[in-house]
């Protein structure tokens, strides 16, 4: 399934609309649209982050009717998720954007049995539900105004698989492949694209802000994956969305990871992604060994660290 | 040469798993306490009656009383191997850690407080329709209904297996949807989704005390639970799943059993979940490493051909489906 190889999407003088755009992927993407020409649209929750991205945004502008607004909204549910889009719209005459890129959302992995019910719970609203309900408003309101838009989704390399330390973040971004993948066939019923990006670790505030709780042998275990910078993944993912891509990755770890559980997901290239599968095929039992021996070979110290936070008692 | 390749493959993969049909410790059902939520209907019901058949003790949890009632009568009647065998049955909901965790207060009391040796995490609906017909409410009970139910079981059980040194099983149940997705299951597929995310962290995590992890990926099920979710679904989903064929509840739940026993992670009963399986595997442990291998080059060709035919189906619906909304006045709504 491919679309638009006819001709490659262009967002100059387009509306985007980016969640989480005020930090991290979100503004490294709103600054990269902003210098194409677009009209670009951020929401984010904190006011003097919002402030800071709109004169960084400014800097960027190619033309004096470029329209460039920030507005402060929280995502976490679907009446608020609707407000935000409304606001935005707003100064466009109310109609719907032509693209709207998720990019809001964080993770603060922990150890399971560690984890209060609230927290696993927190996991899914910061991980999908802030980007379920602007996919559910924006298809809504495409469908109303008949714009044959697009709506992008970012998971994660955890929404491929996953190991210690991410039981309340994973499920949240394999969800939004499971949103993405039904979009991805339902919304062809309104002529609208549906992308997923699956970006690796990303060295950003949110990245430090995770480290904060990120159990050791977690973070031993992906001391190994080359992080991208948000620059670079912004990039990744603007090219994955021009090429047509219904699942985008930045690296060549998820890219193998993409291509061996593709299943029904359509192929990038029908040469490459079963060498890529082979690649997997062969590499990934390997990764996964080493893991579990690394986890195996931790359980005397988890035990200790378990005593000393009191949770036999 | 490609049929050198095919017979050496397929000759190597007999033997391997000729090979593990003989090494197993294969998990033994008898004299263990299987805690089975979901377990007065479907495929719930016939898991807690094979279960029985072979022994266990076995705990069954779900809402409606009088189900449950009819349920452990059919245990007692047509499964109870020996009069030892405790064969209880609970009405808890399970959609939050508080109900999760009095129902499995209630289900250890019969044992000593123990934690159950497995656990069956069966229960779950699905409403399947149209995304942009859903709500946030609708949306949130599809995640309760497909994720939160199980999720909050294995939080709870997790803990105090932990807490308990005990080396049990928790057992997921997703679906195809799991796997995959198309029209209609944008409230389902992301919970069945968010399932496997779970199992695949637990797996790994919980390495860390001995407690195994399995989840299934069942097709369609002829259970009330499918009758009833065909009560709202989109005619074009219908329609793709025509060529399906399901199985009765009593074969999908052998398929669960047999996949634990052979100490699968990831269980699929027949030949299309194998297909899917090992076509999505990612870092998922193989089954079997060669004939996972047959199934991934058996999808790599079907599965790009099925998605076709299923895309040209909803691109052929458009104008049906835009007329259907416009009845509905979804076009004069804000």
């Amino acid at each position: 399934m491919f679309f638009g190889t006819s001709s490659r999407w262009n967002p100059d003088g387009q509306h985007i609309y980016v969640t989480g755009g005020s930090t991290g992927l979100g503004l490294s993407l709103a600054i990269l649209l902003v210098e194409r020409g677009a009209h670009v649209s951020i929401v984010a929750r904190n006011q003097n982050k919002l402030d800071d991205a709109l004169k960084e945004l400014e800097k960027h502008r190619q033309h004096p009717n470029q329209k460039i607004a920030v507005r402060s909204f929280s995502l976490d549910t679907a009446g608020e998720s609707a407000a935000a889009l409304d606001a935005v719209c707003e100064p466009h005459d109310g109609r719907a954007p032509d693209a709207v890129f998720a990019c809001a959302g964080s993770s603060k992995p922990k150890f399971f049995v560690e984890m209060s019910a609230e927290e696993l719970q927190k996991g899914m609203t910061n991980g999908y539900w802030v980007q379920a309900w602007t996919a559910m408003a924006a298809a809504k309101k495409m469908v109303r105004d008949r714009t044959k838009g697009k709506i992008i989704l970012v998971s994660s390399t955890l929404g491929y698989m996953s190991f210690i330390g991410w039981a309340s973040y994973s499920p949240a971004k394999h969800a939004l492949r499971g949103l993405a993948d039904t979009l991805q066939s339902e919304l062809m019923l309104y002529d609208i694209d549906v992308h997923i990006f699956f970006p690796p670790t990303m060295y950003t505030p949110g990245y430090e802000e995770e480290n904060k709780t990120k159990p050791k042998i977690t973070r031993d275990i992906e001391s190994t994956d080359d992080g991208v910078t948000a620059e670079a993944a912004a990039v990744a993912l603007f090219e994955g969305v021009r090429a047509g891509h219904a699942h985008i990755t930045a690296d060549m770890i998820t890219t193998l990871f993409r291509a061996s559980t593709r299943g029904v997901a359509p192929r990038h290239n029908i040469f490459l992604d079963p060498l890529y599968d082979m690649a997997a095929y062969i590499i990934a039992p390997i990764w996964k060994r080493s893991v579990d021996k690394r986890v195996r070979e931790h359980r005397a110290e988890h035990r200790e660290y378990l005593l000393e936070a009191g949770f036999f008692s | 040469m490609l049929a050198v390749f095919l017979l050496s493959t397929i000759t190597l993969a007999c033997l391997v798993s000729l090979l593990a049909m003989f090494s197993s410790n294969q998990w033994n059902p008898k004299g263990k306490h299987c805690y089975i939520t979901g377990g007065s209907s479907g495929l719930g019901l016939s898991l807690a009656l094979l279960l029985t058949r072979q022994g266990a003790h076995v705990s069954i949890v779900a809402r409606d009383q009088q189900k449950l009632r009819n349920a452990l009568d059919e245990l007692e009647e047509n499964s109870r191997q020996n009069p030892e065998q405790k064969l209880n049955s609970y009405s808890f909901s399970l959609n939050n850690e508080a109900a999760a965790a009095e129902a499995y207060e209630s289900v250890c009391a019969a044992h000593g407080g123990r934690s159950p040796d497995a656990i069956f995490l069966c229960a779950g609906t699905a409403t399947p329709g149209f995304f942009v017909e859903e709500t946030e409410a609708s949306q949130r009970k599809g995640m309760e209904m497909a994720y939160w139910v199980s999720a909050c079981t294995a939080l709870v059980a997790a803990k105090r297996m932990v807490r308990e040194r005990v080396a049990g099983k928790i057992v997921f149940v997703s679906s195809f949807c799991g796997y995959m997705s198309f029209v209609g299951y944008s409230s389902y597929a992301p919970g069945k989704h968010a399932l496997r995310g779970l199992a695949e962290t637990l797996r790994s995590e919980l390495l860390l005390y001995n407690i195994g992890v399995h989840i299934f990926f069942p097709g369609t099920i002829y259970s009330p639970g499918y009758v009833e979710e065909n009560k709202t679904k989109p005619k074009i989903t219908l329609k793709i799943e025509e060529s399906d064929e399901g199985l009765q509840p009593d074969r999908v739940a052998e398929a669960l059993l047999h996949g634990v026993q052979n100490g699968n992670f990831h269980i699929s009963g027949e030949l299309t979940g194998h297909i899917f399986r090992s076509s999505t595997r990612g870092a998922t442990p193989y089954n079997n490493v060669f004939i996972d291998r047959i199934y991934s080059l058996i999808g790599s060709i079907a599965l790009p051909l099925w998605r076709r035919g299923v895309d040209s189906m909803v691109i052929g619906h458009k104008s049906e489906h835009d007329a259907y909304l416009a009845d509905k006045g979804f076009f004069e709504q804000k």
